[in-house]
């Protein structure tokens, strides 16, 4: 683990990043940690190892980062983090947030809730190495005295990629229309860099956003056909295999940084993007209505008429696969539905889990009907959607065991021999 | 109901104490708000730099709200005492030690922690570390007895607080200009994002796992 962060650590030098591990405790917990890394493994001492067991020695004299406090939690506060993790008092908490700042004090990148890999230097040198492209692209534009108006039309693609550079430094809205028709250009870098400018200029790019979902489209298309080449593909030598591999890579991976660019602008825009996202959930085409019910997730703000939508989406739309990307979007968006109720029943095994899945961390678990039915799929044909309900309804007891008990006292006879069986079968499978 | 905590410690208020009437009802109007505002993580913060602001002043109000107050008033009241560091509030701390709500208790503990060196034979502690059924209490508890700069430690934070702007809280927005910070390694040296600019970018990563 040292050694790894330590490889880490030595690029990030390199590129002359600083990187800072805010611990979310008080001072004198990391001056503990830091005697007793130094002390060497060890031996349970003192009553405090029992719950340290060693977590101390990563602060160790190799650890290649300073691992600072933040009195007051005062930096937390200024980037929104929620801080009170280690008092546990309960309160949300939206560590472990990442940000990078840029040498000019510029904040580039914020990532919440990050769950997997602890500075994750692939992600910031690539971040890094676009800011540097699209300052040494502008700067070229800038030397050769072009006109940007005309630069977007240039045969050069130094030039155009330069023209989208330029406006991401300097978002100015009328140029949208020249980065739209940028999203069709035949470079993907030009692709990405008017996608990354789009979303510079933000909602005031409104127009922009079915251009933004077709190139998303596009790219989606694209990986589909090469992926299907490939596998019609007969069998040559294995070097030429590793050959059109490794061109198909280099090309695959720039088209997802393409779909990245275009999907974070669509989110830049705003709500102003949801109603064209709201029209491709209709769409005929399932792979549209896919892509729509995905991104559909990022819009936690102003998009009233998003959840609805999803929910239509959830029990009406012919393809499975949709259906499972509405439900994982209202997950997502924390929006229970009585959609995600009659999911429960749907035909397709995934999309009875994401469901289940949906209605536990969505608070539908102190709903009597969602439930009701979550006791009843405990009988589904699938053992992973069995498992899935059962862990719904004992990981949320205290909503589901509440919201039982409370229809034991029903005027209703049948209501109350129903709660009686469900409280059975919730304590049943949970003693399983 | 956001109200009934306020009502109940305006209540609490006929009962003499040091405080004046602008101060008491400052302080109660910091609890009142982070009450009606579902306890959230900006309401906790704009409640301690107020509170801190106000000084000794507010803890005639603090120990009526960590005696009276709901679970969560009473770990903010506990909180804020914490920061203070005024000793008239042990005697509160302590009865807080055998508070029915776990985080109620864990945060007593730290605070009297922050005030100054425990006795780990004294009973009170003794049955939090080694009976306490919720382990966070048992963690709290273990960490308080090995502190070794509580008051030191108050002061800086409710330094901090004080002088904390509040419209710099949730300010970091993409693309402008990163708020400045100030971050500090166990030797006592001070990181600011202001030191770095113009030379290396920086990258925060705010850790999730309390040791």
């Amino acid at each position: 683990m040292i050694a790894q962060l330590r490889e880490k650590a030595k690029e990030l030098e390199r590129r002359e990043v600083q990187v800072f591990i805010v611990e979310p405790n008080d001072s004198y917990r990391l001056r503990y940690l830091e005697r007793r890394a130094g002390e060497g493994t060890g031996r349970l001492q003192r009553p405090i190892d029992e719950y340290t067991q060693g977590a101390g020695l990563w602060l160790g004299g190799d650890f290649p980062w300073p691992v600072v406090t933040d009195p007051g939690s005062l930096a937390g506060a200024s980037y929104g983090v929620a801080f009170q993790s280690s008092l546990d008092s309960g309160e949300p908490c939206s560590r472990p947030d990442t940000f990078v700042i840029d040498r000019d004090g510029i904040l580039r990148l914020v990532h919440r809730y990050r769950s997997t890999d602890f500075v994750a230097v692939d992600e910031i040198t690539q971040l890094l190495d676009d800011l540097d492209e699209k300052r040494r692209l502008a700067g070229g534009l800038s030397k050769t005295g072009t006109d940007l108006a005309l630069a977007f039309g240039d045969p050069d693609v130094e030039l155009r990629a330069g023209a989208a550079a330029a406006v991401y430094w300097n978002p100015t809205e009328a140029f949208v229309p020249a980065l739209e028709k940028g999203l069709g250009d035949a470079s993907p870098r030009v692709r990405r860099l008017s996608a990354e400018a789009l979303g510079r200029i933000g909602p005031a790019a409104r127009a922009a956003a079915p251009a933004l979902l077709g190139a998303i489209l596009e790219i989606d298309r694209e990986t589909r056909s090469r992926c299907d080449r490939a596998l019609r593909a007969p069998r040559p030598a294995i070097q030429a295999v590793h050959l059109a591999l490794a061109e198909e890579l280099r090309v695959l991976a720039e088209g997802f940084r393409v779909r990245g660019a275009a999907t974070e602008a669509l989110v830049a825009l705003g709500s102003d993007a949801v109603p064209c996202l709201l029209a491709a959930l209709e769409d005929r085409r399932a792979e549209v209505r896919l892509i729509a019910a995905e991104i559909l997730a990022r819009f936690t703000a102003g998009g009233e008429s998003v959840a609805p939508a999803l929910a239509r989406s959830v029990t009406s739309d012919p393809e499975a696969v949709v259906r499972e990307a509405s439900i994982r979007s209202l997950d997502a968006l924390g929006r229970h539905d009585r959609a995600l109720v009659t999911a429960l029943r749907d035909p397709d095994a995934h999309v009875r889990i994401a469901a289940t899945v949906a209605i536990e961390r969505t608070g539908g678990c102190s709903e009597w009907e969602a439930v009701v039915a979550l006791v009843d799929t405990l009988g589904d044909m699938d053992s992973r959607v069995r498992k899935a309900a059962c862990y719904a309804l004992t990981h949320r007891s205290d909503e589901s065991i509440p919201t039982v008990s409370a229809r034991l006292e029903d005027p209703d006879p049948e209501v109350r021999a129903r709660a009686a069986r469900a409280l059975e079968r919730i304590e049943a499978c949970g003693a399983d | 109901m956001k109200n009934i905590v306020l009502v109940t410690l305006l209540a609490a208020g006929q009962a003499p104490d040091a405080s004046s009437a602008p101060d008491r009802s400052a302080a109660l109007e910091a609890l009142a708000r982070f009450e009606a505002r579902d306890h959230d993580w900006k309401a906790r913060m704009e409640a301690m730099v107020g509170l801190a602001r106000r000084g000794e002043s507010a803890v005639p109000v603090l120990i009526e709200a960590a005696r009276k107050g709901s679970p969560e008033v009473r770990v903010l009241a506990i909180q804020a005492l914490e920061v203070l560091g005024d000793p008239h509030a042990r005697a509160t701390l302590l009865e807080a030690l055998s508070d029915e709500t776990p985080t109620v208790r864990a945060a007593a503990v730290r605070a009297l922690g922050a005030l100054g060196p425990i006795d780990p034979a004294a009973e009170p502690f003794r049955h939090l570390l080694e009976k306490d059924p919720e382990r966070t209490v048992r963690h709290a508890a273990a960490w308080a007895l090995e502190r070794d700069d509580g008051s030191s430690a108050a002061a800086a934070r409710r330094e901090a607080l004080r002088s904390y702007e509040l419209s710099r809280m949730d300010s970091a927005r993409l693309h402008e200009p990163a708020p400045d910070f100030s971050l500090l390694e166990p030797s006592g040296k001070v990181h600011r994002l202001a030191d770095l600019r113009g030379k290396k970018a920086v990258v925060l990563e705010f850790y999730n796992e309390p040791l």
